[in-house]
């Protein structure tokens, strides 16, 4: 089947092997393959992406569902040679090792930052309560969101 | 991968007749978590996604949620913070990550009943209805008083309704895991009011993930109720409370380590 979607703020016609396929097999196949799969049972977050701006863990989200959706991905927040903010922090703060986990982790740090401009320390906890690590401790992780969140607050204010 | 028959109707009533008229197996897909990571089950679905039934509505006398109402929704609706002590929020938060409380929905976490089905307890807590697409209500007491799939047979949920003349009412809901992300072991969850600073007026006692359907401690409760909490009346009735539980099979701990738990809980959670 096809599902018509806006991926990373252009519209895609996708071939989707059938309603429940994950969203993470349609997303790599069509050459998404920022969106890392890890564990494969919700649990570690490495395959997040933005539906609707919120994540979800697209290993076990019904690709059928996302058709009329607007789906962002890592390749829609910065591409290697301009990064955006986020990602500019993380490499920054020290807080990517392997990279594995990273797309997800930032994908829900854009998710927190665009509701929440200056999260405290909790709220950026149970924002990436859903990103496993198994490189880091999160500290980093945790200082990234926050100078994340005040690059995003100067650039505003300008 | 699954290769379930996945039906798409464009309201309720064709979504009814679907269930009605179909020969082979056929379930309302919720939240579709649980389809994803059991892609074997050989059932068909119908989507509920789509039909308008996310929702959170108040008036002065109910709080409506509709089934498909995701957990974040819940846990980010800002009532949900204030009204019982903040026992809503409290409770969704407990309810896996961030990603998942964003697909996992109200109406799939009270049918599915999962070790994270909080939200059942919570509805014994608050007195809450299950209101359903054919218009037979339930009590959350009926509804957990047997597997909610066998109740609802033929039948699909649409809306939770909770009476909101008590919210004022002290709430909490505790989650124990063996690391914080992790499936909870079991949940408690009180809803209490006191008479003056340590005495009980009232209380409802819940735990989740005992057995698979929430769990009330009515004898306990009533052992409480204008009780003044002691160190030996807690005591007591945390014997009270581990002897009133029925606890099911766990692969993951002993029954005896979670009659244990559970007791901690209990005086952990008590005012």
């Amino acid at each position: 089947m096809k599902i018509e979607t806006t991926i990373n703020n252009q519209k895609k016609e996708l071939n989707v092997k059938n309603y429940t396929e994950p969203l993470l097999d349609v997303l790599r196949r069509h050459g998404y393959v920022g969106t890392k799969e890890g564990c494969r049972s919700g649990q570690c977050g490495a395959c997040v992406v933005l539906v609707n701006g919120l994540p979800v863990n697209s290993c076990i989200y019904p690709a059928g569902r996302a058709s009329g959706k607007k789906i962002t991905t890592i390749e829609g927040i910065g591409i290697p040679n301009k990064l955006d903010k986020i990602q500019q922090s993380y490499l920054e703060s020290g807080a990517v090792q392997c990279g594995y986990c990273t797309p997800g982790m930032i994908l829900c740090t854009k998710s927190l930052l665009d509701k929440n401009p200056a999260p405290t320390d909790e709220e950026i906890k149970l924002a990436l309560d859903g990103n496993l690590c198994r490189c880091t401790g999160y500290v980093k992780i945790i200082d990234a969101v926050k100078l994340a969140a005040k690059k995003l607050k100067k650039s505003s204010h300008r | 991968m699954s290769n379930n028959t996945i039906y798409l109707p464009k309201n309720l009533s064709e979504a009814l007749k679907i269930l009605n008229n179909s020969k082979e197996k056929v379930l309302p897909l919720a939240g579709g978590t649980t389809l994803l990571l059991n892609p074997t089950e050989k059932f068909s679905y119908i989507e509920l996604d789509g039909l308008n039934l996310d929702y959170i509505k108040s008036d002065k006398n109910n709080l409506s949620i509709g089934a498909m109402t995701t957990i974040g929704q819940l846990a980010a609706w800002p009532q949900s913070a204030r009204y019982w002590n903040g026992l809503i929020r409290e409770c969704t938060l407990t309810i896996a990550s961030t990603p998942n409380r964003n697909m996992i929905t109200a109406g799939g976490n009270i049918v599915g009943l999962r070790p994270w089905s909080a939200l059942a307890g919570v509805l014994l807590l608050l007195d809450g209805k299950i209101i359903t697409a054919r218009g037979k209500n339930y009590t959350a007491k009926e509804f957990f008083s047997k597997l909610p799939k066998t109740i609802l047979g033929k039948n699909i949920v649409t809306k939770i309704r909770i009476p909101l003349n008590d919210k004022d009412l002290i709430g909490k809901w505790k989650k124990f895991s063996l690391t914080e992300t992790d499936y909870p072991i079991l949940s408690m969850g009180i809803l209490y009011k006191l008479k003056n600073k340590n005495t009980i007026e009232n209380i409802k006692i819940v735990a989740t993930g005992l057995t698979i359907l929430p769990q009330r401690f009515i004898k306990t409760e009533r052992m409480l109720k204008n009780k003044q909490l002691t160190d030996n009346i807690i005591k007591l009735l945390t014997k009270s409370l581990q002897n009133e539980a029925v606890i099911g099979a766990d692969i993951r701990v002993a029954a005896e380590y979670k009659r244990e738990i559970l007791g901690a809980i209990f005086k952990d959670i008590l005012p």
